[in-house]
């Protein structure tokens, strides 16, 4: 039954095959590699404080502040990584908001912040092809600094922490967390 | 070809092709059973989604393939790629984690934001009217592998439903009527 279809058929099935095979190889490749890496991090020292309207909700308070980031991630990147999603997160905790059990299911090189407000400052893209040096001076956030009510005010547990996501060409998407820098805020508007 | 395809039938006996049928209703619960499976192990109502719209770009191109895990001891962490559904939306939505507020009582309230979108969730009108936050209830599952282009297969079927029926009419009939 030597017809052109199932030949045909073969050649799809046995390309598909390979194709799977290559793709499982290209993850498995990279899957254990190190995606670590210690960028430093830090805010210069004025931070403003005032209380603002965030979208038509209740008055919140609304930080503004500038850092400085500087990294070199491209030892991050091989065959296998498509682009970094990196992020500058604030994490802290208030009295509404606090610290709750965390169960760590990443591998303990990567540090899980532990309280329970997460508000992205700051957030870039770095493909795979540009260049992967990050020399922000006095940079300001990108997104507004709002909390969920009043607890910025006098806060002492805030902490800035640079993390970022590895997007691959295919296999895991894992979210790596890394340098801290603890900022306490100031006690007045 | 054809009359090949069905001379092996008509060449099968009452027995073979009672077992023939008992195959094909092994392979379709064989893949119910492996998707049942992924839910119970993800613990993710939908453990493998299409990635539908492009306001994920560059990380995620229409028809890329997102395995998800939906674990409620693991809390969302801002910077996860969330699916989450949305009141009187048939699509769930793939959108980064920008805000995460967990208050002592474990009510979580969440902000999202696409890449390829200039503002978050809240202000694009992703949300339902008057919808500030995606809470527990809504969330599909985070975002833990990625496959490219894999399920463009699903899209044209959806866009295309002929070759829907094409296809799995035609995978049916070659298991049905081909014999080992």
């Amino acid at each position: 039954m030597n017809t052109a279809l199932s030949r045909l058929n073969a050649v799809f099935a046995f390309s598909l095959s390979v194709l799977a095979s290559l793709t499982f190889l290209c993850f498995l490749s990279t899957a254990f590699v190190d995606k670590t890496s210690s960028p430093s991090i830090s805010v210069h020292p004025e931070v403003i404080l005032r209380g603002a309207h965030d979208f038509g909700l209740d008055l919140k308070d609304l930080a503004t502040l500038k850092f400085d980031l500087g990294a070199n991630l491209s030892s991050l990147f091989d065959w296998n990584t498509k682009q970094l999603f990196v992020l500058v997160t604030a994490h802290y905790r208030t009295r509404n908001n606090v610290r709750v059990t965390v169960v760590d299911v990443l591998p303990v090189t990567h540090p899980l912040p532990q309280p329970r407000n997460q508000v992205v400052l700051w957030d870039r893209i770095i493909r795979r092809g540009d260049s992967a040096i990050l020399d922000l001076r006095s940079a300001a956030t990108k997104y507004n600094f709002f909390d969920d009510g009043r607890g910025l005010k006098g806060n002492q547990n805030m902490t800035l922490q640079v993390s970022w996501n590895v997007v691959p060409i295919a296999g895991r998407l894992p979210l790596i967390w890394s340098s801290q820098y603890s900022l306490p805020f100031p006690n007045s508007y | 070809m054809l009359e090949g395809i069905f001379s092996d039938v008509s060449r099968m006996n009452k027995r073979q092709k009672f077992y023939q049928a008992l195959n094909f209703g092994m392979i379709v619960s064989s893949a119910l059973m492996i998707w049942k499976g992924l839910m119970v192990v993800t613990g993710s109502e939908s453990p493998i989604v299409v990635v539908l719209s492009g306001s994920m770009e560059p990380a995620f191109y229409r028809g890329d393939l997102l395995f998800l895990t939906n674990n409620r001891e693991d809390p969302v962490q801002a910077g996860e790629i969330l699916v989450f559904k949305v009141k009187e939306r048939d699509i769930p939505i793939v959108h980064r984690v920008i805000k995460v507020h967990e208050s002592a009582d474990g009510e979580v309230k969440i902000l999202t934001k696409g890449d390829n979108n200039a503002g978050d969730d809240r202000a694009g009108m992703i949300y339902a009217p008057h919808q500030n936050w995606v809470t527990k209830s809504e969330i599909i599952g985070r975002a833990r592998g990625y496959l490219p282009f894999v399920g463009m297969v699903t899209i044209l079927m959806n866009d295309y439903p002929m070759l829907k029926y094409v296809l799995l009419g035609g995978l049916a009939v070659f298991v049905l009527l081909h014999r080992e």
